[in-house]
């Protein structure tokens, strides 16, 4: 059994999404594809190595820091449609430099 | 039997990233994290699957939600398409589980290493407790940086 594809698979997803989606939430969505796929190696990794406790706990302090990455990046969503009234990232080039 | 969970999973994936509609999005982003604590579940992780399922299909779905509503003002009409694919997918997904686990019950066999849950917490509590704190505080951080995002212009003025 080998489940690296379906890692791969996620991995690649959020990236695609990460690049080619210009809306906020979809980005956050790219994200978290990223993470879940994180999280999946994290635990196969554990069974190939024999130490599903160590890369559990691994996993549950990923997951806690994944949700306040969407917590402040939401945050960030919303100050920022309140500002512009916009999630398209094309809208935020105001902010550079 | 995880092949299949993965399986989809990568379909709900492939759902949130192309879908539209950013709510529907959302939803079926849930639906992965759902299908993933199943998958952990099955790769005997149970800690971690309980802790998907709350925090990833719960809470983090809960947030975008709300902040989606706050942001978006929806057109009902046009959704109802999109909704009966999403809720369509689950219910096939949720069928063919089924089925699977009716004609192949050998498939749930579970072949992968056992951990209890007190393992997993004296790993946490006492292996790894040196990075365990400043994570805690890295939380309480991101806290203070979401009430301070959220601050309403002018609200200290006015004290």
């Amino acid at each position: 059994m080998n489940l690296w594809p379906f890692v791969f698979a996620l991995f690649t997803l959020g990236i695609f999404c990460l690049l080619t989606r210009r809306n906020l939430v979809k980005i956050l969505i790219g994200l978290e594809l990223l993470s879940k796929g994180a999280t999946l190696a994290l635990i196969w990794s554990g069974i190939l190595r024999n130490s599903l406790a160590y890369t559990q706990s691994l996993a549950v302090i990923v997951i806690a820091i994944e949700v306040m990455v969407v917590a402040i990046f939401l945050a960030l969503v919303y100050a920022f449609h309140e500002k512009s009234s916009s999630l398209d990232t094309d809208d935020m080039r105001r902010l550079k430099g | 039997m995880v092949y299949l969970t993965l399986g989809f999973l990568l379909l709900f994936a492939l759902l949130a990233v192309l879908l539209r509609d950013i709510l529907l999005s959302v939803l079926s982003l849930a639906a992965v994290s759902a299908l993933l604590s199943i998958a952990f579940y099955q790769l005997n992780s149970p800690v971690a699957g309980a802790f998907e399922l709350s925090v990833g299909a719960g809470l983090i779905t809960v947030l975008a939600v709300l902040t989606i509503s706050f942001v978006q003002k929806r057109k009902e009409k046009r959704q109802a398409g999109a909704v009966l694919w999403v809720v369509l997918s689950l219910t096939v997904a949720a069928l063919i589980f089924f089925l699977f686990q009716a004609l192949w019950p050998q498939a749930l066999a579970n072949v992968f290493p056992k951990t209890a849950w007190g393992d997993v917490g004296e790993v946490l509590w006492k292996v790894r407790l040196f990075d365990l704190l400043p994570q805690i505080l890295v939380i309480l951080a991101a806290v203070l940086g979401i009430l301070a995002l959220l601050r309403k212009e002018g609200e200290n003025k006015e004290k």
